[in-house]
Formats: C-alpha cells, sequence, structure tokens
C-alpha cells in the first residue's frame, strides 16, 4: 500500500498532498482531550502491524488495520495514518515523504468512508455489529486498492491494470482484515466499550 | 459452529489460491560475476518480484542503455554494456507496476584486468629452478581470476543484499516510543488551552 517515490506525476502528488493537509487538520480539530491516547494507541497498532510480516501460505501479508483505525477514530485517522506513514518513511524508507500525501489518502479516505458508512450499526449489538465490523474491514483495504490504482492510472500500465494486479493480490487480506476487524470490535465492546465510543 | 468452520474453510482456501505480493516496497540488489551483472528484486517479506521491469541507465548521462524483465524467481543478468568504456556506473531501476519502485547504484570495480596481472606479474619472481608448467603465466592469473569470480559471486549476492536490512524489534519499539512521545506532547497542549 505503500507508492513509492518518482512513480507518480506531481499532479497527483499534490491532490494527495492537499487531501492529506485537508484530513489532518479536521482531524486535528475534532480531536479533543481525552481522545489523544486512543489516536496514539492506534497510530502504534498501525505502525507495527503493516512491519510484521506474517508468512502464511505461498506469500506474506501484513495487517493494514485501516478499517479499523476509521470505525474507532473518525477523521482521526488522517493524523494517526499521516503519523504513522512519517515514521515508516524516514525510519524504514516506506514510501516517502514526497508520496505520504498519497499514501495517506490511499488509507485515510477508505477508513472516513467506513466511518460514515458502518459507525451507526456497530453501536447496535448482534450480529449487525459483527457484519458491520467485518465490511468495515473488507471494504477499507478495497477502497484502498481502488485509490491506489487511480493514483496510477497515469503510470504506464494504467488504471485497469494496477486495479487488477493490487486487487488480486489485496483479496486475502480483505478477507483477514475483515475477520480481524470483526473479532477486534465485538472484543472491545465487550470489554471496553468506551473505547469504541459505544454506551453499552 | 457452523459458521466459524465456514470461516476457517474460508480462509485456508484464501491462502492456499492466491498469491499475495503485498509489500511496503521492492527492493533490488546487484552483483557482478566477471562481466555479467545479476540483479535480484525481492518485494519486502522475501518474496521475488516476478516480471518487474528493469531498466538499466548511466548514472552519468542518464541515457537508458538496456532494460527487460525478472524471471520468475526475480532475477535479471546482463552483461556489462561494454561497447562504451566510458561508462563506470550504472542504476538499475526495478518497477513491479503496483506504485513500487527502486533501483540500486552499480560501480563498476576500478582495477581492471592489466593491473591485475602487472601486480601479479610484480610480486612473483621468476621460478628459475623451477621446471616450466604447460601454461605461461597469463594463461593461469585469467583461470586463476575465473575462479575468483565464481566462488566471489555468492559473497558479493550476499554482501549486496544485506546492505538493506528489515526493520527489527529495536526499530519498531522505537517508533512505538516516537508515536507515544507525540501523544504526550499533544496531550500537553490540549490541557494549556483548557
Amino acid at each position: 500500500m505503500h507508492i513509492s517515490e518518482g512513480v507518480l506525476s506531481s499532479p497527483v502528488l499534490f491532490t494527495g498532498g492537499a487531501i492529506t493537509a485537508v484530513g489532518t487538520a479536521v482531524g486535528l480539530k475534532s480531536l479533543d482531550y481525552d481522545k489523544i491516547m486512543t489516536v496514539a494507541m492506534l497510530t502504534a497498532t498501525f505502525f507495527v502491524a503493516s512491519l510484521i510480516h506474517v508468512p502464511i501460505g505461498p506469500g506474506n501479508v501484513h495487517l493494514i488495520l485501516g478499517g479499523l483505525m476509521g470505525i474507532v477514530l473518525g477523521w482521526g485517522c488522517f493524523p494517526a495514518i499521516l503519523t504513522a506513514l512519517f515514521l515508516q518513511a524516514i525510519f524504514f524508507h516506506y514510501g516517502g515523504l514526497t508520496v505520504i500525501g498519497v499514501n495517506t489518502s490511499t488509507m485515510a479516505l477508505p477508513a472516513l468512508f467506513c466511518y460514515y458508512i458502518f459507525r451507526p450499526w456497530i453501536k447496535n449489538n448482534g450480529n449487525k455489529r459483527k457484519i458491520a465490523a467485518f465490511c468495515c474491514g473488507f471494504f477499507s483495504i478495497l477502497f484502498s486498492s481502488l485509490i491506489m490504482a487511480l493514483a496510477l492510472a497515469t503510470t504506464d500500465t494504467g488504471f485497469l491494470g494496477v486495479a487488477k494486479l493490487v486487487i488480486a493480490a489485496h483479496l486475502p487480506l480483505m478477507v483477514i482484515e475483515g475477520i480481524i476487524t470483526m473479532f477486534t470490535v465485538l472484543f472491545l465492546s465487550k470489554v471496553q466499550p468506551e473505547f469504541l465510543g459505544i454506551g453499552d | 459452529m457452523q459458521a466459524r468452520t465456514l470461516i476457517t474453510a474460508l480462509v485456508f482456501a484464501i491462502f492456499l489460491s492466491a498469491h499475495p505480493c503485498l509489500a511496503h516496497k521492492v527492493r533490488i540488489f546487484a552483483w557482478n560475476e566477471g562481466d555479467t551483472i545479476h540483479t535480484e528484486s525481492k518485494f519486502s517479506g522475501g518474496k521475488p518480484a516476478q516480471h518487474a521491469t528493469i531498466t538499466v541507465i548511466d548514472s552519468n548521462t542518464g541515457s537508458e542503455l538496456l532494460n527487460g524483465e525478472t524471471d520468475a524467481q526475480g532475477l535479471f543478468q546482463f552483461p556489462f554494456p561494454d561497447s562504451d568504456t566510458t561508462i563506470k556506473a550504472l542504476d538499475i531501476i526495478v518497477n513491479s507496476g503496483d506504485g513500487h519502485k527502486n533501483s540500486w547504484h552499480f560501480e563498476r570495480e576500478p582495477s581492471s584486468e592489466k593491473q591485475i596481472i602487472s601486480t601479479v606479474e610484480n610480486s612473483v619472481p621468476e621460478p628459475q629452478s623451477l621446471p616450466t608448467p604447460p601454461y605461461n603465466e597469463e594463461q593461469l592469473t585469467r583461470l586463476m581470476e575465473r575462479v575468483l569470480e565464481e566462488k566471489l559471486a555468492p559473497i558479493r549476492r550476499q554482501l549486496a543484499e544485506n546492505e538493506e536490512r528489515s526493520p527489527g524489534i529495536q526499530d519498531i519499539l522505537g517508533g512505538v516510543g516516537y508515536i507515544l512521545g507525540l501523544a504526550g506532547i499533544a496531550a500537553y497542549m490540549k490541557s494549556k488551552k483548557r
């Protein structure tokens, strides 16, 4: 999910940067004192999760957990993802500083989408919550792949080519993220409902 | 219970069928064996980058010298573009097509074959009493060099591969520390506003 430096054209970089700037500003504004630790915890989770490769099957997978971030943080996912990506870029050269805007948008926009679509469902107890949490994990990766393909549409592989490649590669991850998000949300709703912002 | 079995089966089916090439980045490293340059491209995590585009450019002029595609093991090899001896260094760029791109700077070794031969000639005194071997010294040097190149190639590969290490536990903990520190700063700022 990290696009490397030197691949994208400047209009794409600029658009990504603008979206990230706006998102981060809104995110920081909506951040109140009590939510800071939640954001930090999820930033750390995101940072660690995407560093640890789990060798399963023929390849490696690593989690992104964008859906979980979105559903818990809302607009706060922008500063969270930006921070984690910034650290990854300077520590490990994943992505890069010029593409950080695009990369943040790639992961934060779907997270935000999940927040608006699935957030109301999370408040209901029972099966609806399960399905919503699964969809959160699943669709955040799907939309991330689509946005990534859109960002790469101007390169020589083209939108459809990249979309096929990226979605095929991320298909297992969509299901895994869905399942993990589902279990995490169910666990949190039982143990620490205020973390999710739901009063049970 | 049935639903759980179904999910487990589904997960296994997906793991076994698909080939995820998820990665943060693609990396390439190159080493030489004689005049052939070998490159290996991998995604972070160790999976080879298959059918990725390789472009070789001259580091000084930026002109494209040749290009190709990696095989199923992520390998690609080419002879050093010898037609132009002014080329001192190459930039080998890999592009996996899904937004990952990286390059490796390859410098031609400064010592040319002739220099090695001359130093060998200088250092080894002419054996007078021994009978002359059935091969002359130049042939012997060339033979030794070829054997050495063959033996050195895996070591060069190892060196090139190790130049870039993957993040370890210290890096991860360091990053988490940074995040907690930033949260502390944010909390402090917000508490001042109150």
